[in-house]
């Protein structure tokens, strides 16, 4: 099955990877691997351990396919996957990359001390926090696939939008974000 | 500042492409170590998902079990004399007996908040703490939070208490400068565990 993403449905690639097709797997994730790629980019602030930790993710997710329910859309689970994958890898590392030098990256963009100032205040956040601002404000997520990407109810998705931006807030200053 | 500038400073921030090839080399990676994915028949599955709600269930009232502890551990032993009331700490007596115990959010019940007569404890959503509680008639003043880190006379939230129909409803009297504040003015309220 390889090359088959315009040739193959999702749920005949699904199929495929069920029964060990490791081509027809790494197709169905293609359209995804950017978000999932920033998703852990937004949560790690380091591009080569974000590459390791959707590697790593992959082959979960992988392993784990049989409990994807039929009909269910594959980009909230895996990113799901993603970001507790990235759970693992945070914690002291979180702190101490926090305290050193600003990571690589960024677009260039005009403002750099601001996006280095948000990026600091976002290593201040909890991990749940950092987590829910990447799926709405990075990825652009609607709530209601925020919700089905946390396991919650889309009023409660939005409800922790609020208060992660209530907690930016004092942090970078932001003045009245409407969420 | 509208939502669109919090989109873009956040874009700005962190848009970075992946490394050149990383789609590349996870393609590879899976091509040549093939994974037998795990099946589960629909039954198992469904017994499956019952245990781990149960076991769900169980570490949501062993957390609440371990935070009441904690309570009890950080409180002062009784004494005769009465122990002189921080400075500035607001008024008011022991919260109703109605309200103490163990409280979910409505909207998250991953947010869980206990009650005992004079403190309060709040887990999950990245909230951890304990503190202080008071109330004076149908207002509720939580202070003191660990969560917080204001000392008093700062660090104050005063909400308006109400409970119907089995939901605790908070409504905010002043700006509450803790992290607390957009968990206990949600207007879903809290229901009991």
């Amino acid at each position: 099955m390889h090359g088959s993403l315009f040739s193959y449905t999702e749920a005949e690639l699904i199929d495929a990877a069920r029964r060990g097709d490791g081509a027809a797997f790494a197709d169905l994730l293609r359209p995804q691997y950017k978000a999932a790629f920033s998703v852990a980019y937004g949560l790690l602030h380091d591009a080569t351990e974000a590459e390791d930790v959707v590697q790593e993710a992959a082959f979960k997710a992988w392993r784990r396919l049989g409990n994807l329910r039929e009909g269910s859309s594959l980009k909230p689970w895996f990113l799901a996957i993603v970001a507790n994958q990235c759970r693992g890898v945070s914690g002291s590392r979180w702190w101490s990359v926090s305290k050193g030098a600003p990571p690589e990256g960024g677009t260039g963009s005009v403002d750099v001390a601001a996006a280095v100032d948000l990026r600091r205040a976002l290593r201040r956040l909890s991990y749940d926090d950092r987590l829910i601002i990447v799926l709405r404000y990075y990825l652009d997520m609607p709530f209601e696939e925020i919700a089905t990407t946390l396991g919650i109810t889309p009023k409660a998705a939005r409800r922790r939008v609020e208060r992660a931006v209530h907690r930016l807030r004092p942090i970078v200053q932001i003045q009245g974000a409407a969420v | 500042m509208q939502e669109q500038i919090l989109f873009d400073r956040i874009h700005d921030a962190l848009d970075i492409e992946p490394p050149a090839g990383a789609y590349e080399r996870l393609r590879t990676s899976l091509t040549r170590e093939p994974v037998r994915p795990q099946s589960w028949p629909a039954l198992k599955s469904r017994w499956l998902k019952m245990g781990f709600r149960f076991a769900a269930g169980v570490a949501l009232v062993a957390l609440g079990v371990a935070i009441t502890a904690a309570f009890f551990a950080i409180r002062p032993a009784p004494s005769n004399s009465a122990p002189a009331a921080p400075p500035a700490a607001p008024s008011g007596g022991p919260i109703p007996a109605q309200l103490t115990g163990a409280w979910k959010e409505v909207d998250d019940p991953t947010v869980v908040m206990i009650l005992s007569a004079t403190d309060f404890a709040l887990s999950g959503n990245g909230l951890s703490g304990v503190g202080k509680v008071v109330v004076n008639g149908s207002e509720i003043d939580f202070y003191s939070g660990t969560g917080c880190g204001i000392a008093l006379p700062g660090g104050i939230g005063r909400y308006t208490w109400t409970l119907s129909g089995g939901l605790l409803i908070f409504s905010p009297l002043n700006v509450d400068p803790c992290p607390r504040a957009g968990n206990m003015r949600n207007p879903a309220g809290w229901q009991p565990i």
